[in-house]
């Protein structure tokens, strides 16, 4: 009973905490009009030359910027609960629905560079720790730190260039959907998703060869090793299993930088994203779409943060009793 | 200095060697430039290394060499004014937040951990898209974006070495706060946050070159590393080593940073010397 009222104690907070934070930032995406330099009607109408102030009033009311700014943030934040998000100003057209179409898209991207993060970082990081010392060692693990190094436009440009320029293997960029053409679809993934992944198989494989060598050393090894087990079932039954730990920590923690990376990667590859949108709006100022998109990206954040830090809860006792 | 240098790791060396010249660029690399770096010259366009122009020519039949030479510039005076920025803010943020009044503290901490959560090239993009563009917005908005980097690492730093005797020993004496702050706490978290300088311009350096390659930071027609990568993206198919000379200078420079950084950190912190 007790332990369930921990848990129960546990995961309210939490929830009480991605709240609090999702209101923090739905205010600032709110005040950014407010506290940024320039007065944002001027810079929408930027294009013409001098507007005149009927054209700047008319703005003005077609935007509820002639209200009283508390009526502002009372009305802007009763309709994000109800997930109206406004209409983009240059186009026209539903914020809510553009997110809806691009929130995927950019989750699908995420997901794939994840996989293969781990399905590169991991079989690198056992090879580094079980050829420690060695050569092998050396140059995984000072690829490991290129790949960490290397921002993800430029290892981008390089399998570009590789891949669908000189061996014409993958295109380019660009998008298809799923619907129309799957196998397509799935090849247009390839490269933005590695390239977004590289640098978090990076640190997938640094951590796995440091907890690999770590388990290597401890009683239970040696205990096993004496007991006449074989070297194999040693290490991928027994010293991976207690190794993942810090790796799918890792992982969790490297999300962040994961969605960081969404931002130039569906640059680089012109895939119609969360953050393709934001930075076209950014671009053209359309500043509906700008809180719209960031509100998605900074709720999309806050969940997956939640997420771990739940199922990290909820696996490790100690983690639930630390006081956040 | 050559003494020195040899006794370092050789990458370490290498890496320092590499920033020396970076920052000596910066500073007389107009001085350097074959070209004249913004003159425009149609029947030259795309070019590719030739004898003329060792590096070849961009979309406009400008000189890369040049333009990747002035592109240093801006790169290098936004990593460290947002660094300078970054880290004087944080600092004082974070000392604040350790030694002031509770609530206060408790205020500037609790903002602190939720700008962490958020990927810097997030609020980066944010600011940027209703500031006018350039060196100087771009400085104080990266500045801005790793202030609380420096905050929660000064907080913590601090409340460190508010537990040492020393410290102790001054306030009992009847120090005022001030005097604790500069004689015994600030020189006592120097190193953690020297570290964390050497990152952060890392950082800074890759957030300008994102932004611009985004079309979001120096503006053209003054060049900048990130914003030629990103123009050369269109290229591709034309003229690929128009891409690759910015990326190399730019990993290179970012990698030289991580080296001396982790050599620091190794350097600082004792218990790794060995």
């Amino acid at each position: 009973m007790n332990a369930l009222a921990g848990i129960l104690a546990f995961v309210v907070q939490k929830l009480a905490t991605a709240l609090t934070q999702l209101f923090v930032v739905a205010t600032l995406v709110f005040s950014i009009m407010y506290i940024m330099p320039g007065d944002p009607v001027l810079l929408l109408l930027g294009s013409e030359s001098s507007p005149s102030p009927e054209t700047i009033a008319a703005m003005r009311s077609r935007l509820g910027l002639d209200q009283p700014v508390l009526t502002q943030y009372v009305s802007w934040l009763t309709d994000v609960v109800r997930f109206d998000l406004g209409n983009s100003i240059l186009g026209g057209y539903s914020v809510g629905q553009v997110v809806a179409d691009n929130l995927p898209r950019t989750l699908e991207l995420g997901l794939a560079a994840i996989v293969i993060a781990s399905l590169i970082g991991v079989p690198v990081g056992i090879a580094a720790a079980l050829n420690r010392g060695t050569l092998v060692d050396t140059a995984l693990t000072s690829m490991t730190t290129i790949g960490i190094s290397v921002p993800v436009y430029i290892l981008g440009a390089l399998l570009i260039i590789l891949f669908s320029l000189q061996l014409g293997w993958l295109p380019s960029s660009g998008y298809m959907d799923i619907g129309r053409n799957a196998p397509e679809h799935f090849r247009r993934l390839v490269l933005p998703a590695f390239t977004l992944g590289f640098g978090l198989a990076a640190s997938i494989a640094r951590m796995t060869r440091s907890s690999m060598l770590e388990i290597l050393n401890r009683d239970f090894i040696r205990a096993l090793r004496a007991k006449g087990m074989s070297e194999r079932r040693i290490i991928w039954q027994h010293a991976l299993r207690n190794a993942s730990i810090p790796v799918v920590t890792i992982i969790g923690l490297q999300l962040g930088n994961l969605m960081g990376g969404t931002v130039l990667v569906e640059a680089m590859f012109n895939w119609p994203g969360l953050s393709t949108l934001l930075v076209d709006a950014v671009s053209s100022r359309d500043y509906p779409v700008v809180q719209g998109s960031v509100l998605a990206i900074a709720a999309l954040f806050i969940f997956i943060n939640l997420a771990v830090e739940l199922i990290y809860g909820l696996l490790d006792p100690r983690i639930r009793r630390r006081r956040t | 200095m050559t003494l020195f240098l040899l006794r370092m790791r050789p990458a370490v060396a290498a890496s320092a060697l590499l920033l020396a010249a970076v920052v000596a660029i910066a500073i007389i690399g107009p001085a350097l430039a074959p070209y004249n770096p913004y003159e425009i010259q149609h029947l030259k366009v795309n070019q590719p290394s030739s004898p003329q122009h060792w590096l070849g020519t961009d979309e406009f039949g400008r000189d890369l060499l040049s333009r990747l030479l002035i592109g240093i510039r801006p790169t290098v005076m936004v990593a460290m004014g947002a660094t300078v920025i970054a880290a004087a803010f944080g600092t004082f943020l974070g000392i604040v937040g350790a030694y002031g009044p509770r609530l206060v503290s408790f205020g500037i901490m609790r903002s602190v951990d939720i700008l962490l959560a958020f990927p810097p090239i997030l609020l980066a993009l944010l600011a940027v898209g209703f500031w006018q563009s350039g060196v100087v917005s771009l400085m104080a908005v990266i500045g801005v974006v790793y202030t609380p980097h420096f905050a929660r690492i000064a907080q913590s730093s601090t409340l460190q070495v508010m537990q040492q005797e020393y410290v102790q020993a001054e306030r009992s004496m009847g120090a005022s706060p001030l005097r604790i702050v500069f004689r015994a706490i600030l020189p006592n978290i120097l190193s953690p946050l020297m570290v964390q300088a050497t990152l952060t311009i890392a950082a800074a350096i890759l957030l300008e070159s994102g932004l611009s390659f985004l079309g979001l930071g120096i503006v053209p027609p003054e060049p900048s590393w990130g914003q030629m990568i990103g123009t050369a993206r269109s290229y591709l198919s034309i003229n690929p080593m128009y891409l690759v000379w910015p990326a190399l200078c730019l990993a290179m420079t970012v990698l030289a940073i991580n080296i001396i950084g982790d050599y620091l950190r190794d350097l600082l912190d004792p218990r790794l010397r060995q």
